[in-house]
């Protein structure tokens, strides 16, 4: 089933929640709502499932207007950041909670209860209270219960933020897996980018109570559309520049740190006209160092200020003469480290460079 | 050895609760088994006469009976009266109408049993609001309802109810609001959600307000008084009554003695029935 949130205000008190928030999900997607916290992305969950009346607009289940219906008619499934097992009923009893509403025998239920219980892979916990369980197996206990009804949407309210980190990015496969299996459309709420990334077909980011951007997660990683998407997704450096030249679908930009670079128009997000001015950013992968004697092509000399070891790859802060700090980060290939103090040049790869419009 | 530092502080309670609560518990236990010869003459050997006597007088047992019924009724009348205030409080984000029901009833506490009772008295009385009521709607019951079990119910659950309402506000507040949401979102209406969650999850507070509200309508003294008007008598009435008119101390300690007994089945009684029925 598709949802859609039609110009949606919602508010807690007096404090605008959500602000005019359009958002379409289709059958069987999986999108992440990505914000940090107080950006909205709970509220408009909870306006989707009726748990929160907006004060303006409307909310949509296959075309159909639901913005008046109560949580309990919207067949809809919720999972919460803290579980929210019922805390008197045992394993099965949670599950079967759903269907016994439904007015569903406990002979009728017992199979499918079971079934759902397999498939987080909890079968055998049946008697078992939520308090004799761990957090991951309570969080399963949460799905199987939402799942078991066959909801027509499962919304997801940062579920795995209260897991241990090993835990965490074991449950996102699964998530995900069992959520394309049954096929169900999900909404799903996080603060966590890697999360986001790893798991939606579609990301939208938040921030103050609206959404930034929508689109693919490499869409969001490769073209932040803002400065806020580009910093909040990932790690990031930004230069000032001005647009020096347009030549038909390309242009020519020079940054305040002397580098020029000359970029096909569609890096651009905003108007290109000579003499405005832009943001150049560049994700720290996108850069390399080399030894000052050795560099090539586009560059900016400056000092190593802090180098480090991260595992797989090696982040570093080179200090620019003009005081600003760049981060580059390498994989680590068991080459001789640049040594802190060290002077190096920072190579830009300009097929990599998106350039947003100063004032966004 | 080392003392551990909370058993000291736990020392002056100690002492407090030994010498103001055990050692007139126990010299009551000693004085229901001494014999009673006359007015404050009563000597050995030990007998069970008073014991004896307490559980064959017809009087002493009804009233026992009736003491139980009513502190039953009021207790539970207490607990439900005061359910919905309690829930109110418990989740309540509005500071300035939870302060409000929150000092209604505190100050409530702070006039004497005696002022309260006396109220009760004008509105059950014949020409109190209850009489009056009653004639506007032609029942004609107005004039018989002071001095009857009803009116020492009414008065016992005015009492008890801010006890009520506090004991079970925390109880309450333990339960989660996204347990409920959770109930909604598998398809629970508000009666359902109140019925399947909210109901079985009070359990606790509502057992707990069931004990405190019947520790003190079973012991209650001055508002039957007042309101039985000495025609319905409750147990701690019975007591002071043969203590003062015939300073028979053994029978009354008997008395007292079985009271406590009585108390302490009934609330264990009570306690058991209301978990069962959160289980149900």
């Amino acid at each position: 089933m598709s949802v859609e949130l039609r110009s949606i205000t919602a508010m807690y008190g007096d404090v605008v929640a959500v602000k005019n928030v359009d958002l379409k999900v289709r059958e069987k997607e999986f999108v992440t709502l990505l914000g940090p916290s107080g950006c909205g992305k709970t509220t408009t969950l909870n306006v989707a499932a009726g748990l929160l009346r907006p004060k303006q607009g409307r909310v949509y289940l296959d075309g159909e207007d639901i913005t008046d219906l109560p949580p309990y008619q919207r067949g809809m499934s919720m999972i919460f950041q803290s579980y929210a097992l019922f805390p008197h009923m045992n394993v099965f009893d949670n599950v079967r909670f759903g269907l016994k509403i439904r007015g569903m025998s406990r002979q009728e239920s017992e199979g499918r209860v079971r079934q759902a219980l397999e498939l987080v892979r909890l079968g055998g916990y049946e008697k078992r209270m939520p308090t004799e369980l761990s957090g991951g197996e309570q969080q399963r206990v949460a799905l199987a219960r939402a799942i078991v009804i066959e909801p027509k949407v499962l919304l997801l309210d940062e579920p795995l933020s209260n897991l241990d980190a090993k835990l965490r990015i074991h449950m996102r496969s699964e998530l995900k897996k069992i959520q394309k299996r049954i096929g169900v459309t999900a909404v799903y709420v996080t603060h966590d980018q890697a999360e986001a990334l790893t798991m939606s077909d579609e990301v939208v980011v938040m921030n103050k109570g609206a959404i930034l951007q929508v689109g693919r997660a490499t869409e969001i990683y490769q073209r932040p559309r803002s400065k806020f998407v580009a910093d909040f997704i990932g790690e990031i450096n930004f230069f000032e520049g001005t647009i020096e030249e347009v030549v038909r679908d390309s242009f020519r930009i020079s940054s305040n740190l002397g580098f020029t670079l000359s970029l096909p128009n569609d890096r651009l997000v905003g108007e290109v006209s000579t003499g405005r001015k832009a943001l150049i950013c560049i994700r720290p992968e996108h850069l390399r160092l080399t030894e000052e004697s050795k560099s090539a092509g586009v560059c900016v000399v400056g000092n190593v200020e802090d180098v480090q070891f991260t595992g797989a790859s090696i982040r570093y802060l080179v200090e620019l003469p003009s005081g600003e700090a760049v981060q580059v980060r390498e994989t680590y290939s068991n080459q001789s480290l640049p040594s802190i103090g060290q002077r190096v040049s920072i190579q830009i790869d300009s097929s990599l460079v998106s350039v947003l419009e100063y004032e966004l | 050895m080392r003392i551990n530092p909370g058993l000291v502080l736990l020392l002056l309670p100690l002492v407090c609760l030994i010498l103001l609560f055990v050692a007139p518990l126990v010299n009551i236990f000693g004085v229901s088994f001494y014999h009673y010869e006359g007015v404050l003459d009563y000597r050995l050997p030990l007998t069970l006469q008073n014991y004896i006597h307490t559980f064959q007088s017809g009087t002493i047992r009804s009233t026992f009976l009736r003491t139980g019924m009513i502190a039953l009724y009021s207790s539970i009348l207490a607990v439900v009266i005061s359910y919905p205030v309690s829930y109110y409080l418990s989740w309540s984000t509005n500071r300035r109408g939870r302060a409000l029901v929150m000092s209604a009833i505190v100050f409530s506490l702070f006039a004497s049993t005696i002022a309260r009772g006396l109220s009760w008295i004008y509105i059950l009385g014949p020409q109190g609001a209850a009489g009056k009521i009653s004639e506007f709607l032609g029942l004609g019951i107005g004039s018989h309802v002071l001095h009857t079990e009803f009116s020492v119910v009414v008065g016992l659950t005015y009492i008890a109810m801010p006890f009520a309402t506090l004991t079970m506000i925390s109880p309450l507040q333990k339960i989660r609001p996204v347990i409920r949401d959770a109930a909604m979102m598998l398809g629970a209406s508000r009666v359902e959600t109140f019925l399947y969650i909210t109901v079985p999850l009070s359990i606790p507070g509502i057992t707990a307000a069931l004990a405190v509200c019947l520790t003190l309508t079973l012991a209650a003294f001055v508002i039957p008084l007042m309101l039985g008007g000495g025609i319905v008598d409750m147990v701690s009435n019975l007591i002071f009554g043969r203590v003062r008119e015939t300073l028979n101390f053994p029978l009354g300690s008997a008395m007292s003695m079985a009271l406590l007994c009585f108390s302490i089945a009934v609330m264990y009684l009570s306690t058991v029935a209301t978990k069962r029925l959160g289980r149900a």
